[in-house]
């Protein structure tokens, strides 16, 4: 009888489960609330840059953020205060895009290293995302509510986390709205919000995320919103930025998904992008339902290319094994079984067409290509600068042709040399002075024979996807000859 | 020394400072009358509106009200202000410094100098005897010569406020946009002015105690006291006759970005510095066809010969290219590295043309889109002119379930293409008019293609405050 109970179990797990989605989540009480907020709220340090006394300066700067997905994505203010500049209660102007070295900390004391890969300026909000997340791990996160529309007396909880003197304990906050403003559109005033949780979110009573604290999103235009500062953080509610956010955590995966591929010779390659094809997209275009991909994009120079794969190409079968990807969360167990194989073994796709006529395609795999994360990497001392070859996710993202010549900045001291020039990370080097620079090789020499030479000024010729752009640096190469101090 | 003589010496210190005090407030009652000589001037001129924008970012057309300043230019009606101010607005109403309302039209929208000109009934100038003003020169402005900056800011309609020129030159960095999304101020320097401007002094004048338009009150600096900025008047003055003559200003395209030379002259191989460095060429424009590369120096453009050796200088190249005759072969001379001589090459431009296309809501399928024209290839990088690009997604609506995002481009509907907005329209018309029917997207962003699947029937979860 065992096996039957066993079955029964089961069977009522199931049942259970099932229509829990479906359901509203139950209330919390605030202990509960208290327990799991604190889980996903982060206290998220970032190094700032500024000009005082015409030098460049860098200060640390603190701010709120939490996590929204189990991968480690992170929505955070778009521009951050100064709290050595609070009492003003001034904004620094610095928006995400300028800020570096972020670190998150969580009141258990996980501790995560962080970059930037979303940013929306109307909105005034962020997305980072954790780079340093082990293997494996998944990130407690909060879940979001849309459509909610509150009204004046509505009360939310909220948190933000104490300093690291107070052991970053976590911090009830209850707001609650006093006012709907229509202009500049659709924001909740909230009592009881300080800038102190800007940048946290709003629970409701059953621990979904219905927004987030947030300045008004000004713009350095003067008639933009027309209306007074309202000098404090209001509720953004979640409808107003999720379309961004759907967005910036698909770009954000996009990207991720080249840096994850692990560019170990010994993984294979087949170089498409693709989506879901899901039963409703096979059941309109007239094609088997049941799971498959549609390509979106074919990588130049990639094995699908060689093999005549073209865009919007729909692949069911690999092997002669319907593609089980019918949801986006499928795709990634897709690219891991392609990874899987050998780089050169051949694999057979079945391509179905609209009329029905279905073709193998055999494609012969190849080894990934070198991505960012593996990139060989030169630092020039000198310059305090690190450059590393350029790899194909580095040229695609910048929408440049496989073989674009050039070094791509991989790091950059703001004081040095280099970074005071304007070189920043991210630009591709394409000459300094009059030497062609195509890739480490010819980067070192360029540099060597500058080094050399001691110029008073060294020309940086550098590009960003299709805008290029002259940066000189001035040396100082008595400081050379100083001894060290 | 006779004794008179050395009284008089004696004297003559003590003399000055019993009149120091006089001359001073004769002087201050002076400069008063000034200002209630121009806020007379001003105030007669002076124009709040209030416009009807339509925003068409979040999915759906939804109405924006919002306010601003303006100033009459003549006795046929015409009134300056700003682009983001009146351009595209739907309605315009004014009030005038006696209070009645009227309403305007648009006469001419220019989003590349932020400038606009509506235009409300001669008759009514003449009935309420207003005085339009009429404007001065920037190019002789002082810095620390008093303005006065008109306005509503905050709404607060007929302000007046005081200050001095800050600067006569501020450059502001390239690659502005204003909130409707089009690039804008790359052909003016601009003066700043510690007068106040808050929001809602937008399309307001600047003047000086002559009672002289000097400037167009733009900008103001968000997170700083009286640090505002005004369209030099040069620039206005030149873009308000046309937009009052032809409705529009028609400039030219090159495609090139400039960047000053600074003191690397050496690095490029000159002596001296002259010319103009090219920091980048656009891949596709008129230059990049003219066979003219980045870290040429630019000494002579047609008739044009000098040197642009400061950002402040920059504008001023800009306005060069944007004046070459549209279409017609130009002689350019550069200086090429590595080469002493200079190097001829012909460029002919294109009209720049607008800036965005008309927008449109597809409201059964929760979306809108706007067409692209040939200068939106340009500034989005935008594979080509087809199709339309989707501006916003309504939350919850069809289009967001379905997945379709903003920023895509809509290259067919149900395997159809579509060339442009008149195409998606009569489509959308086609396929909405009886029992609503999924319908097929293809989507492209860049380099990468994507289906988007749209079921108006489906039952809505729609939700989204509004």
């Amino acid at each position: 009888m065992r096996p039957l109970r066993f079955l029964t179990v089961l069977a009522l797990a199931v049942v259970l489960a099932a229509p829990a989605h479906a359901r509203k989540p139950k209330k919390q009480s605030v202990p509960e609330f208290y327990a799991a907020a604190a889980e996903v709220i982060a206290t998220i340090q970032f190094t700032q840059e500024f000009v005082a006394g015409g030098a460049r300066q860098q200060t640390r700067g603190v701010t709120d953020g939490f996590v929204i997905s189990s991968d480690g994505l992170v929505l955070v203010p778009g521009r951050v205060r100064f709290p050595q500049r609070g009492a003003s209660g001034r904004l620094s102007g610095g928006s995400l895009p300028e800020l570096s070295g972020f670190e998150l900390r969580f009141s258990d004391g996980r501790e995560y290293a962080a970059e930037v890969v979303g940013f929306d300026d109307d909105l005034n909000l962020g997305l980072l995302r954790i780079v340093d997340l082990p293997v494996g791990e998944a990130m407690p996160h909060v879940t979001f509510r849309p459509g909610v529309q509150a009204d004046v007396g509505d009360g939310f909880r909220s948190m933000t986390l104490y300093t690291e003197e107070y052991g970053r304990k976590p911090v009830l906050a209850p707001v609650s709205v006093n006012a709907l403003l229509e202009v500049p559109q659709d924001l909740w005033s909230l009592a009881g919000a300080s800038s102190s949780i800007l940048g946290a979110p709003l629970w409701d009573e059953r621990g979904q995320v219905v927004g987030v604290v947030a300045e008004v999103p000004m713009s350095p235009w003067g008639g933009r919103q027309m209306v007074p500062d309202l000098s404090g953080p209001v509720g953004l509610p979640y409808d107003r930025f999720s379309a961004w956010l759907d967005e910036a955590q698909a770009s954000a995966r996009a990207e991720q998904q080249v840096v994850e591929e692990e560019p170990d010779q010994d993984q294979a390659w087949l170089g498409v992008m693709f989506q879901p094809l899901d039963k409703d997209l096979a059941n309109h275009i007239g094609v088997s339902a049941g799971g498959g991909i549609i390509v979106t994009r074919v990588v130049p120079g990639s094995p699908a290319e060689a093999a005549g794969v073209q865009a919007l190409d729909i692949l069911v079968e690999l092997n002669g094994e319907r593609i089980a990807v019918l949801q986006p969360s499928d795709t990634t167990a897709f690219s891991r079984q392609i990874r899987a194989f050998d780089p050169g073994a051949v694999v057979k796709f079945t391509r179905e067409r609209t009329d029905g006529a279905r073709d193998v395609v055999p494609v012969t795999l190849a080894a990934t290509p070198t991505s960012e994360l593996h990139a060989e990497r030169r630092t020039d001392e000198q310059f305090e600068l690190t450059v590393r070859e350029l790899t194909l996710d580095t040229l695609l993202a910048q929408r440049l042709e496989p073989g674009t010549p050039g070094v791509a900045v991989d790091g950059v001291t703001r004081a040095g040399w280099a970074g005071l020039s304007g070189v920043n990370v991210g630009l591709i080097i394409q000459r300094i002075n009059q030497h062609d620079v195509t890739d480490l090789d010819s980067f070192d020499a360029a540099m060597a024979a500058v080094e050399e030479q001691r110029p008073d000024q060294v020309l940086f010729f550098v590009r960003h996807g299709r805008t290029t752009r002259f940066f000189v640096a001035e040396p100082d190469w008595d400081e050379v000859d100083e001894p060290a101090p | 020394m006779q004794p008179t003589k050395r009284a008089a010496l004696l004297l003559a210190p003590l003399l000055l400072l019993l009149l120091l005090p006089a001359n001073t407030e004769a002087r201050n009652r002076e400069l008063q009358q000034a200002m209630y000589d121009v806020q007379e001037r001003a105030l007669s001129a002076l124009v709040n509106i209030q416009p009807i924008t339509e925003s068409y970012t979040r999915g759906e057309r939804r109405k924006q009200s919002s306010i601003g300043s303006g100033f009459l230019i003549d006795d046929q009606g015409h009134i300056v202000t700003n682009y983001h101010v009146a351009g595209q607005a739907k309605q315009l109403m004014v009030t005038l410094s006696n209070k009645e309302r009227l309403e305007a039209d648009l006469v001419g929208e220019d989003p590349l100098t932020d400038l606009a000109v509506i235009k409300i009934p001669a008759e009514k100038v003449a009935e309420y005897d207003l005085q339009p003003l009429s404007f001065g020169s920037s190019s002789d402005l002082q810095v620390g010569e008093f303005v006065m900056a008109f306005g509503s800011p905050l709404a607060l309609a007929r302000t007046m406020t005081f200050g001095i020129v800050s600067n006569t030159e501020r450059y502001l960095p390239e690659g502005m946009s204003l909130p409707s999304g089009e690039r804008t101020g790359e052909f003016n320097t601009w003066i700043q002015t510690d007068a106040a401007i808050n929001p809602g002094n937008s399309g307001g004048p600047l003047i000086d105690l002559d009672g002289r338009v000097v400037g167009v009150n733009a900008r103001g600096a968000v997170f700083a006291d009286n640090i505002g900025f005004a369209i030099p008047a040069d620039t206005a003055q030149r873009v308000v006759a046309d937009l009052v003559s032809v409705g529009e200003v028609r400039r030219s395209y090159a495609g090139i970005q400039f960047q000053a030379l600074k003191d690397w002259e050496a690095l490029f191989g000159l002596e001296v510095p002259r010319g103009v460095l090219i920091a980048s060429i656009e891949p596709g424009s008129p230059a990049a066809a003219s066979g003219l590369v980045a870290g040429d120096i630019i000494t002579k453009l047609g008739p044009w010969e000098g040197t642009a050796r400061f950002e402040e200088e920059l504008p001023a190249v800009y306005q060069l290219i944007a004046d070459l005759p549209i279409g017609a072969d130009v002689s350019v001379e550069a200086i090429r590295r590595g080469g002493d001589e200079t190097v001829s090459f012909t460029l002919t431009t294109v009209e720049t043309g607008r800036l965005q296309g008309d927008r449109f809501e597809a409201t059964t399928w929760g979306f809108t889109v706007k067409g692209i024209t040939d200068q939106m290839v340009f500034d989005f990088e935008l594979p080509t002119a087809e199709g339309v690009l989707v501006e916003g997604v309504r939350t919850g609506g069809p289009a967001h379930r379905g997945q379709l995002s903003r920023g895509l481009i809509i290259t067919s509907i149900e395997n159809e293409p579509i060339a442009d907005l008149d195409a998606f329209k009569a489509r959308y018309e086609e396929l909405t008019a009886g029992d609503p029917v999924d319908v097929l997207l293809t989507t492209q962003r860049w380099e990468a293609f994507g289906l988007v699947l749209v079921k108006p029937g489906e039952s809505a979860t729609e939700g989204g405050s509004r």
